[in-house]
């Protein structure tokens, strides 16, 4: 368990380490804590040079180690050496400045990369007015980070997965949670019917690769690929799938990819950019194993609100989030029986 | 059913967690409410939906039973292929308990069923 550590603590360490993380700097400013995730704290802070210039930074750190088993999240190094990758293989990402030394450095783990302007709630992406230019853009400019992130050597000691396998996973992982549910019960059944027959090569993938996990100017369109704590090799159209999923669509189901934008640009932009083409057929396989991966995820939210409910709600109401799975794979049964 | 969390226990999750000392944070004070109302819905809506589905699963299944009951026993039927996911009366089934379902958990959600 890593340690719980006050901001003024935090600041003091993070300025000992400043000269680490940028050229000339010597303290650390403006320590703000943004909104994290559930096993990680993500602040931002502003690295200073004696002459007053300072560069904005983002310092990623884990907190606690997550209780979910259908996934195995790898060490955060390792999410900094594959940012790193990925950025040499020109997809648009924030540089590593500064991978802490967990023994020495007193942060655990943690890793510093610069912080990058741009806007990250789906919401705003998908229905905000000033984005519609981004909107115009974004799925093609999404097929090519993809293409470019599926060209990465993978790292050595990364998990192997393919679609067979994650659907195993899943179930196994579904059935301990105990809950009665005859429509994750038939997506199980229907996704084993429809595993892709063709051959897929394995590939480097993000793993989160979704509305809400990039940045995105509203003009420019896509800025910057976050959040690569589920890096992993497997098949290509998984990313594609998961970025198609209904739940990161924020309001906009009829927006095929992440609630902006059509699967042909995405699929175009893809190729364009290098990539195996690959089937609309398959990505939406992989959207509707993205909804069960999700149904199956909120199950591990609810164990941990039951473990635990004087830690608050949340993760409870996030268990009813199951539905909202339901109500997608029903779609997607109909739609292909139609 | 809805479990996972079922409506007590949101309710009880709230009480155990709400500060009487005006320490919990906007935020935290939305996820209550949020969670309360879900409870209140499901409250509310439960009975009839769960009325409903007994009716729809006595047909499809043949037989007699309460709404865990006929649950469990379609999914029986479905993991064994005695039933297909893809068979139009279940599909019909399992689409009008997800309306319910998802009009008791998150009314506002932006779903791709039409």
């Amino acid at each position: 368990m890593a340690e719980r550590l006050s901001k003024d603590e935090l600041a003091r360490r993070l300025s000992v380490l400043a000269p680490c993380m940028a050229p000339g700097a010597e303290r650390v400013e403006n320590l703000v804590r943004l909104t994290g995730g559930a096993s990680m704290e993500t602040w931002a802070f502003d690295a200073v040079a004696a002459d007053g210039a300072t560069v904005p930074l983002i310092l990623r750190r884990r907190t606690r180690m997550v209780e979910n088993s259908a996934v195995s999240k790898p060490p955060l190094r390792r999410e900094a050496k594959a940012i790193a990758l990925a950025v040499a293989a020109g997809v648009p990402a924030p540089i590593v400045t500064y991978v802490c030394d967990e023994n020495a450095d007193g942060l655990d783990e943690a890793y510093v990369m610069h912080r990058v302007a741009g806007e990250t709630l789906g919401k705003k992406i998908t229905s905000d007015p000033a984005f519609e230019p981004a909107r115009g853009k974004l799925a093609r400019q999404c097929g090519a980070a993809l293409a470019r992130i599926h060209s990465v050597e993978p790292l050595s000691g990364l998990d192997q997965t393919d679609a067979a396998t994650t659907l195993a996973n899943y179930e196994a992982t579904w059935r301990a949670t105990g809950a009665v549910r005859p429509t994750i019960e038939a997506a199980f059944r229907w996704l084993e019917k429809r595993l892709p027959k063709e051959a897929v090569t394995p590939r480097f993938v993000h793993g989160d690769f979704r509305n809400g996990n990039i940045m995105v100017d509203p003009n420019d369109g896509l800025v910057a690929v976050l959040d690569w704590e589920l890096v992993h090799v497997g098949d290509p159209a998984e990313d594609m799938g998961w970025l198609c999923t209904n739940s990161w669509k924020f309001g906009r189901p009829d927006r095929y990819v992440g609630g902006f934008g059509d699967v042909q640009d995405l699929l175009d932009g893809y190729v364009e950019a290098g990539g195996e083409p690959i089937s609309a057929a398959r990505v939406d396989f992989w959207s509707m194993l993205g909804s069960l991966k999700w149904g199956v995820m909120t199950m591990g939210m609810y164990a941990s609100f039951a473990s635990d409910p004087s830690a608050g709600p949340e993760r409870g109401v996030i268990g009813r989030r199951l539905s909202e799975t339901e109500a997608d794979i029903v779609a997607i049964i109909e739609r292909n029986a139609a | 059913m809805i479990t996972h969390p079922t409506a007590q226990e949101l309710v009880a999750g709230v009480a155990q967690w709400l500060p009487v000392d005006g320490s919990a944070s906007v935020f935290g004070l939305r996820v209550a409410r949020n969670a309360l109302e879900i409870a209140a819905r499901d409250m509310a809506m439960s009975p009839a939906a769960d009325a409903r589905a007994i009716e729809r699963m006595r047909a499809l299944l043949n037989r007699d039973g309460t709404r865990n009951e006929l649950d469990e026993a379609l999914v029986a039927a479905i993991r064994s292929g005695t039933i297909a996911p893809d068979e139009p009366a279940l599909v019909a089934h399992l689409k009008a308990t997800a309306l319910d379902t998802i009009a008791i958990d998150q009314p506002k959600y932006a779903h791709a069923l039409g």
